[in-house]
């Protein structure tokens, strides 16, 4: 019966999505349609990206930025995953004290989730990957170690979100080994010229032509596997957190306005959230460094730190209707309207989203500068951003260590997510050519957003979990 | 007493109970628990201060005191869920969290969470699974479910059973799997009258077999009548302890609760209590 448990948690994970596409035929079905054409429509976008590049492309420069960029996204992403991913507490008590080693129970939690992310993001990721490869010396071939190292930044963003949380509780033997990590890593990628791309170096040599595709592609691959072998040995072998004396501070609005104060509370004090933000800061910053120091012109740096940061702070978000779930006892019993708790989460959640992604912007302005239509840009994206967690955590809700709530849930955030690119994109251009103005458009999209997420929130509130 | 896997039924032990067909256990093997000097912070507040116990085969342990005492710390602890700052727990001979030491104790948890979508069947039969049971599990948990009268529901997902029905899948779970400590957190909690009858009599068949039991709960009435012994626990320390009827005499209290409020230090609360309210 050595399957025994993945079984029960992967049965639990697909009756509870059934459940949810039961619920929800014709949204269900829009989003699958979607993501099963998001191949396509990346394909396209990646073939007008490589056009773009076509010149530079025998440049170090810009291949290694070609690479950093959305392996720093994808490590971030999994920055996020691993300071999320359940415990063996997600099993319940009476389980959780089974003869199950923490391996198995690891494996076991990610395994159904991990998959279905996969046939999600994956064939996405390729045809993006292969069309913008196509343009360049390396050729098409190039195009899937590209895609094999976004995929392998995943497990790298979480070991090191893995390392950094253990060393922050004071386990000083593991930071050492993060740090020979890091070390190792950066001599890697120095042997080869590309010092922030590490043992993933190879892939932006194979786009430049340099090296042979499957050469990197082996090497992209070696990392993945080491990398997530790594994580789900470090998640396994997670030491508890030592218990510290500390006084809980009281919120000082608590009186003045106790609903509110008592939401910010609930987001705030959630450990996933905390860490999630914490993984997403650290790989903005660092992405922030490495491109001021590489001279990246500006606003590159900014927008690479203020979208890095924002695959954390949309967490908040993300876990916002599981929060009010938990307690809909008192929320759903008080003579309270729906609709302004609804409209208060949303607030909230944008406001918790928006102050990480605003303290990273500001150090990015200093070090690199930024201009106000870039500015807007980021502000556009947060708060869409925000709309699309909020919908997406209302649909799928993220209860905290229910069984595979977590996955669950940021499996449904990048299916809408891809949707909402997808409606965006053929929308903005027609609004623009019915004689609105980029800001206009950008106004529009966040008012339409912003009350798709208090529709949504309202409506998931009457109806529950 | 052995109990035929085909025609599962209740076998009766010696003092009329019936006994659950759980494997006799040898004096030669060591006890089923012994905990020394358990230690548990949460921040700031003590869960745990030094609490000594030791259980022996066959018999029933109560862990009584009031909410925060540390009772759910402490079968928490020995279920191997928490670990202990300091001090040792040792189930089976085996240190607590370790996979013998969870293979040798079943926990039936206050708060049955978690597999909201699993059918009853399928919660019971991971169990199994989990503890690699042996046919017998089966057969007692047949036993179980229709002592339970649960065998309608069985069928039905967790997550749509009231949290009473849900404690009792857990305790089908949890008392079918023939472990040799048996932990019961909040024991009568949710329980309808009869589901109570029906776990107190499945408690004393399985202690009967030799298997060892420690439950906490705040139903005194319950502890006196299925516990042999007692354990008194008052902010993380055993207050006191021994079996109830010597607890009654050494206290020369007439209930379980004087005992209780005797042995807090608290023998005027109720009048105390009642005052405070006149003066409203």
């Amino acid at each position: 019966m050595r399957f025994a448990l993945s079984r029960a948690v992967a049965g639990c994970q697909a009756r509870r999505l059934r459940t949810i596409v039961a619920g929800a035929p014709i949204p269900s079905a829009i989003v699958v349609a979607v993501v099963a054409l998001a191949p396509l429509a990346l394909a396209r976008v990646g073939s007008a990206l490589g056009s773009e590049l076509a010149d530079g492309l025998d440049s170090p420069a810009i291949t290694d930025a070609l690479v950093l960029g959305p392996c720093l996204a994808a490590a971030a992403a999994g920055g996020v995953l691993a300071a999320s991913v359940p415990t063996r507490d997600a099993l319940g008590q009476q389980i959780a004290a089974g003869p199950i080693g923490n391996r198995s129970v690891t494996c076991s939690l990610i395994l159904l989730p991990a998959t279905l992310a996969a046939l999600v993001c994956v064939p996405a990721l390729v045809a993006f990957a292969l069309s913008v490869a196509s343009s360049s010396p390396g050729g098409q071939a190039a195009g899937l170690p590209l895609g094999a190292a976004i995929l392998a930044a995943v497990p790298v963003g979480a070991v090191v979100a893995e390392g950094l949380k253990i060393a922050a509780w004071g386990h000083r033997i593991r930071l050492l080994g993060l740090g020979l990590g890091l070390g190792a890593w950066v001599v890697a990628g120095r042997a080869v010229g590309a010092t922030p791309l590490g043992f993933l170096a190879p892939v932006s040599l194979a786009l430049r032509g340099a090296a042979p595709a499957w050469v990197a592609l082996l090497v992209a691959c070696l990392v993945a596997v080491s990398f997530g072998t790594a994580w789900i040995i470090l998640a396994s072998t997670r030491p508890e957190r030592r218990s510290r004396a500390r006084e809980r501070r009281h919120v000082a609005a608590a009186w003045w306005f106790p609903v509110p104060a008592a939401a910010f509370s609930l987001l705030a004090r959630r450990a996933d959230v905390r860490h999630a933000n914490v993984a997403a800061i650290a790989f903005a910053v660092v992405g922030l460094m490495v491109a001021v120091a590489g001279g990246t012109p500006p606003p590159g740096p900014f927008l690479l730190a203020g979208t890095t940061t924002l695959m954390g702070s949309l967490v908040v978000a993300l876990v916002g209707f599981g929060v009010l779930a938990n307690g809909s006892w008192i929320w759903l019993g008080a003579p309270r309207n729906r609709g302004s708790l609804a409209a208060m989460t949303w607030l909230l959640s944008l406001a918790a989203a928006m102050a990480p992604v605003a303290a990273v912007g500001a150090l990015a302005a200093v070090a690199s500068g930024v201009d106000r239509s870039t500015t807007g840009v980021v502000v556009v994206l947060t708060v869409v951003g925000t709309a699309v967690a909020t919908v997406a955590g209302s649909l799928v809700p993220w209860r905290g260590e229910a069984i595979g709530d977590q996955f669950s849930s940021v499996a449904a955030f990048v299916a809408v997510a891809i949707a909402t690119s997808l409606a965006v994109g053929l929308v903005a251009p027609r609004l623009t050519a019915l004689g609105l103005n980029d800001p206009e458009v950008a106004i529009l999209l966040c008012c339409l957003s912003s009350f798709a997420a208090v529709g949504t929130l309202a409506r998931r509130l009457t109806t529950g979990a | 007493m052995s109990v035929a896997a085909a025609e599962p039924a209740l076998a009766h032990g010696s003092d009329g109970r019936a006994a659950l067909g759980h494997p006799p256990v040898t004096p030669s093997r060591p006890a089923p628990l012994v905990v020394k000097g358990a230690a548990k912070r949460f921040g700031a507040s003590v869960a745990l201060a030094g609490v000594d116990l030791c259980v022996a085969s066959g018999s029933v342990v109560g862990l009584v005191g009031p909410n925060g005492s540390g009772k759910s710390t402490l079968l928490r602890a020995i279920a191997g869920l928490v670990t202990l700052d300091t001090g040792s727990i040792v189930v089976a001979g085996t240190p607590a969290g370790s996979r013998s030491a969870r293979a040798a104790a079943a926990l039936m948890p206050d708060e049955p969470a978690g597999f909201d979508e699993l059918t009853g069947a399928e919660f019971i039969a991971l169990a199994h699974a989990l503890w690699s049971a042996d046919g017998q599990a089966r057969a007692r948990s047949s036993v179980l479910a229709s002592a339970f009268a649960f065998g309608d529901r069985i069928e039905q997902r967790l997550g749509t059973l009231s949290r009473g029905l849900r404690r009792q899948a857990s305790a089908i779970a949890a008392l079918s799997l023939g472990a040799s400590l048996v932990l019961v957190d909040e024991a009568t909690a949710t329980l309808d009258p009869e589901a109570v009858v029906v776990l107190d009599e499945a408690l004393a068949a399985i202690a009967a077999q030799g298997a060892a039991v420690v439950l906490a709960t705040q139903d005194l009435h319950f502890a006196g009548a299925v516990c042999d012994e007692l354990v008194l626990l008052h902010r993380g320390v055993v207050v006191d302890h021994g079996a109830p009827a010597s607890l009654l005499n050494r206290h020369g209290a007439e209930s379980l609760e004087d005992v209780f409020l005797a042995a807090l230090g608290d023998s005027s609360m109720r009048s105390r209590i009642r005052d405070a309210f006149r003066a409203l």
